[in-house]
C-alpha cells in the first residue's frame, strides 16, 4: 500500500557531530587551487562539510523521508533570512508530494522537481564549497542520503555555466574562462549544423579558396555531408561513452587515442573528409567546456536538431532553430527565476557574476547578488 | 493583464517592430523614388514619423489600443477594433512577403516557400507562446548582439562612402523629396506597435512611455538614415537606384582581408532573427485586438492563427515584384494610414468627451 511521505523534524536543525574525515575531491568537478573537498555517500558527513563553510546558526536543515520502500532521508538546506521563503516552501511542498517506491540518487529526486523539457532547471554538485556558495546567494540545496550528488535550486543558465574554479583564480582569469564557456556552448551547439548547412545548402557563403579546399577534400567521399557528420558524431559519442565504463585509468586514454585513431583511419579509408573530422572534434571538445552534465546532455540533443535543420534549410534552418531555442529558454523559469537572467530580461548591472566574473569586492555581497531569488526578474 | 515589461523592453520592442524592414527593404524603395535626395527624404520622414509616434502614444495613454477603443466608443469600439485588426493583418501579410522574398532570393532559391514559411510560422508561434514578456526577453537577448554587429557593419561599410557621391549638399528637387517622403514616414510612424504593449508596462507614466517609444523609433530612424547615406555614398545615386537592396550591394562589395567576403550573406541570418521578433510582435498586437473584437478563444490561438492566415496570403504571391507591390501598397499605403487614423480618431473623441463633461 502506498502512503504519503513522512516528514521528520520539519523545520528543525540537524546538528551533525560527524567529523568530515575521509572525504576526497569530487572526480566530476576538480579545481586547480581552492578546497579539494567533496561530498561522500554519508549524509551526516555532508551536512558537517556544509557547516564548515557556513557556520551561521541560520543555516537550517529540513529533513524528510521519501520512498515507500527505501525510506531515503532527504535534507533541504537553506539560510533563513537569505532564502526566499516562498521558493523554500515550494520546494518543501514538492518534496512532500513525491510518491515513489525508492530512489537511489539525487538525480531521481531532481526529476520530480523539474517539469519535463530539454532545458535543465536545476544544478547538481558534489562540492561543499559550491553548495555553500549557492546557499549564501539565497538558493536551496537538497541532499539525499547515500549519494554525494546535491541538487541546487533555482538554477539559471548562468549558474549552469559557472564553476568553482572561476572563483579560485584572479577575476581576469575567471572572466576569461567564463567567456570561453559561453563561446563553447554556442560552438558545440551550432558548429556541426552550420558546417552541414553551409556545405549542403549555402556553400556560397564561404570564400572561394576555402570552399575549393573543402570540396577537394570531399570530392572522393561517397557519403553525403549529413551522413558523414552524423556518423562521426556517433563514433565520437560512442568512444566517449565507452571510456567511462573501461576500468581504471585506461578509459581516458582510450577515449582520446580511440577518437584520433578512428578519425585518422576513417580519413585514410576515404569514408570521412578532414574538415568533417575537425568540425566534429571541435564540437565534441567544446561540449566539455560546459560544467553541468545535464546541460551537456541537453546540448547534445539540440545539436542534432540544428544539424537536421541545417541540412534541409542551410543557414536559415540553423538561425530558425536557434531562435526556437531562444524562445523556449526565454520562457523557461526555475522556481520563479527567469532562466536567462540576467541576459534576458536584460540587466547589465547583474553581469558582475555571470558572463564576467568581477572581483569579489565589486560584487558587494549577497544583497546585490543577481541570482538572489527574492528579487523579481 | 499583468504589467511586467520595463520601459527599456518597450523601446526594444518598438525598434524590433520596424527595424528589420527599415534597414533592408525600405532604403531601396526610398532611393528608387528619390535618388540623391533620398537622404533628405529620410531626414524629413524621421522628424514627421517621430511626431506621429508622439501623438499616437498621447492618444493611447497608459492603457492599450483596445482600452482606447473601449473608452472612446464604448461597445462601438469593436468596429474600430475590426478596422485596426484588419490593417495589422495586412501588415503581417506584407512582412511575410518581405521575409519569403528575401530568403528565397538570397539564401534558398530552390526551397519551396511553404517549407520556409512553415518552419518560420512554427518559430513565431513558439515565440508568441510566452506572450509579450516572452518576446521581450528574446528581443533583449537578440538586440545587443544585433547592435554590436550592426556597429561593425556600419563601420566597415562606412569606409566605402565617397563624399563626392553625396554632392551637392542641398536637395536637387523638392518634388522628389515629397514623392519619397511618405513611405519612410509611414514606417517611422508605426508607434502603434509599441503602443500595443503599453498596457503591460510596469509603472506606466505618459512621459516615460513616450520616451521609450520615441527612443525605439529614433533607433530605427537613425538606422534608416545611416543605411541610405552609406548606400548612396558608396554606390552613387544613379547606381544605387538600380538595386532593390542597395545596402546589400555595398555589403557584397565589401571585403575585409582575404577571408571575409560575401558579407551580405553573413548579415542575413541576423536579419532573419530580427524578422522573427518582428513577426512575433505584430502577431501579439493583432491577436490582442482580434480577441477584443471577436472575444473568443485563447490569446495563444489568436497569436498563431492570424500569422498562419497571413502566411497563406503571402504564399499566393510568388514573384518578387508582386511581393514588393503588396508591401508598398497594402502594407504601407493602406494598412498604416488606417491604423494611424483609427487611433487618432479614437484619441480625439476620448479627449473631446472628457472635456465635454
Amino acid at each position: 500500500m502506498r502512503s504519503s511521505p513522512r516528514r521528520r523534524r520539519a523545520g528543525g536543525r540537524l546538528t551533525s557531530v560527524v567529523e568530515p574525515n575521509g572525504t576526497s575531491e569530487s572526480k566530476s568537478s576538480k579545481v586547480i587551487t581552492g578546497p579539494h573537498l567533496g561530498f561522500i555517500e554519508e549524509l551526516e558527513v555532508n551536512l558537517a562539510l556544509l557547516r564548515r563553510f557556513v557556520r551561521t546558526p541560520f543555516l537550517r536543515f529540513h529533513s524528510y523521508t521519501i520512498g515507500h520502500l527505501s525510506h531515503n532521508q532527504v535534507v533541504v538546506a537553506a539560510i533563513d533570512g537569505v532564502v526566499n521563503a516562498a521558493v523554500l516552501a515550494g520546494i518543501q511542498e514538492q518534496i512532500e508530494g513525491i510518491s515513489v517506491d525508492g530512489v537511489t540518487d539525487a538525480n531521481a529526486v531532481a526529476e520530480f522537481l523539474q517539469p519535463w523539457g530539454f532545458i535543465p532547471t536545476f544544478q547538481i554538485s558534489e562540492r561543499p564549497d559550491q553548495v555553500a556558495a549557492a546557499l549564501l546567494e539565497g538558493r536551496v540545496a537538497i541532499l539525499v542520503d547515500g549519494t554525494p550528488t546535491t541538487i541546487i535550486l533555482p538554477a539559471t543558465l548562468a549558474n549552469l555555466l559557472s564553476h568553482p574554479n572561476d572563483y579560485y583564480q584572479t577575476a581576469l582569469g575567471g572572466t576569461m574562462t567564463r567567456i570561453l564557456r559561453y563561446i563553447g556552448l554556442i560552438t558545440t551547439l551550432t558548429f556541426p549544423g552550420l558546417y552541414v548547412g553551409v556545405m549542403s545548402v549555402n556553400s556560397s557563403v564561404l570564400p572561394i579558396s576555402l570552399i575549393l579546399t573543402m570540396l577537394r577534400d570531399r570530392v572522393a567521399i561517397p557519403l553525403p555531408v549529413l551522413v558523414e557528420t552524423l556518423g562521426m558524431l556517433f563514433t565520437f559519442e560512442s568512444v566517449l561513452e565507452a571510456g567511462i565504463y573501461i576500468p581504471g585509468g585506461l578509459g581516458q586514454t582510450i577515449s582520446v587515442v580511440g577518437g584520433l585513431v578512428l578519425g585518422q583511419a576513417a580519413i585514410l579509408a576515404g569514408a570521412v573528409s578532414a574538415p568533417t573530422l575537425i568540425v566534429v572534434a571541435v564540437a565534441e571538445l567544446a561540449q566539455f567546456l560546459i560544467p553541468d552534465t545535464n546541460l551537456q546532455a541537453a546540448v547534445r540533443w539540440l545539436r542534432l536538431l540544428l544539424l537536421g535543420l541545417g541540412a534541409v534549410l542551410g543557414l536559415v534552418g540553423v538561425v530558425s532553430g536557434l531562435m526556437l531555442l531562444v524562445a523556449l529558454a526565454a520562457q523557461a523559469d526555475s522556481l520563479g527565476m527567469t532562466y536567462l537572467t540576467p541576459l534576458a530580461s536584460l540587466r547589465p548591472g547583474w553581469w558582475r557574476d555571470t558572463i564576467i566574473r568581477a572581483p569579489v569586492w565589486l560584487r558587494r555581497g549577497r544583497r546585490r547578488s543577481p541570482l538572489r531569488p527574492t528579487r523579481s526578474s | 493583464m499583468t504589467r511586467s515589461l520595463s520601459k527599456r523592453q518597450l523601446a526594444f520592442l518598438q525598434f524590433a517592430a520596424t527595424g528589420p524592414t527599415v534597414i533592408v527593404s525600405l532604403p531601396g524603395l526610398v532611393i528608387a523614388a528619390a535618388g540623391h535626395d533620398a537622404t533628405y527624404a529620410v531626414l524629413l520622414a524621421g522628424v514627421v514619423g517621430l511626431a506621429i509616434d508622439f501623438l499616437i502614444v498621447t492618444a493611447v495613454g497608459t492603457g492599450s489600443p483596445t482600452d482606447l477603443f473601449q473608452s472612446a466608443w464604448g461597445g462601438a469600439g469593436k468596429i474600430f477594433g475590426v478596422f485596426y485588426a484588419g490593417a495589422l493583418f495586412l501588415g503581417i501579410a506584407a512582412i511575410w512577403m518581405e521575409f519569403l522574398g528575401l530568403v528565397q532570393a538570397e539564401m534558398l532559391p530552390r526551397t519551396p516557400p511553404w517549407a520556409v514559411g512553415g518552419l518560420a510560422l512554427f518559430v513565431v508561434a513558439t515565440l508568441t507562446r510566452g506572450g509579450a514578456l516572452g518576446v521581450a526577453r528574446s528581443t533583449d537577448l537578440l538586440l545587443p548582439v544585433v547592435g554590436s554587429l550592426a556597429l561593425l557593419i556600419f563601420l566597415g561599410t562606412g569606409t566605402e562612402v565617397r563624399l563626392i557621391h553625396l554632392l551637392p549638399w542641398w536637395p536637387e528637387s523638392g518634388r522628389t523629396i515629397w514623392r519619397a517622403f511618405w513611405l519612410p514616414t509611414a514606417f517611422l510612424g508605426q508607434g502603434m506597435l509599441g503602443a500595443a504593449f503599453i498596457g503591460q508596462v510596469e509603472q506606466p507614466e505618459l512621459g516615460g512611455l513616450r520616451r521609450a517609444i520615441l527612443l525605439g523609433q529614433s533607433g530605427a530612424a537613425l538606422s534608416l538614415f545611416l543605411t541610405v547615406v552609406i548606400a548612396v555614398g558608396a554606390l552613387g545615386p544613379v547606381f544605387a537606384r538600380q538595386f532593390m537592396l542597395p545596402f546589400f550591394q555595398v555589403l557584397h562589395n565589401l571585403r575585409v582581408g582575404e577571408f571575409l567576403t560575401r558579407n551580405e550573406i553573413w548579415f542575413l541570418p541576423i536579419w532573419i532573427g530580427l524578422m522573427y521578433s518582428k513577426l512575433a510582435i505584430w502577431s501579439i498586437a493583432v491577436g490582442d485586438v482580434a480577441r477584443y473584437t471577436v472575444g473568443r478563444w485563447s490569446p495563444t490561438l489568436w497569436y498563431w492563427l492570424l500569422p498562419a492566415v497571413g502566411l497563406g496570403v503571402a504564399l499566393t504571391h510568388t514573384t518578387s515584384e508582386s511581393r514588393v507591390a503588396f508591401l508598398q501598397v497594402e502594407g504601407v499605403e493602406v494598412a498604416i494610414p488606417i491604423m494611424i487614423t483609427v487611433i487618432f480618431l479614437s484619441g480625439l473623441w476620448r479627449w473631446f468627451r472628457g472635456h465635454a463633461r
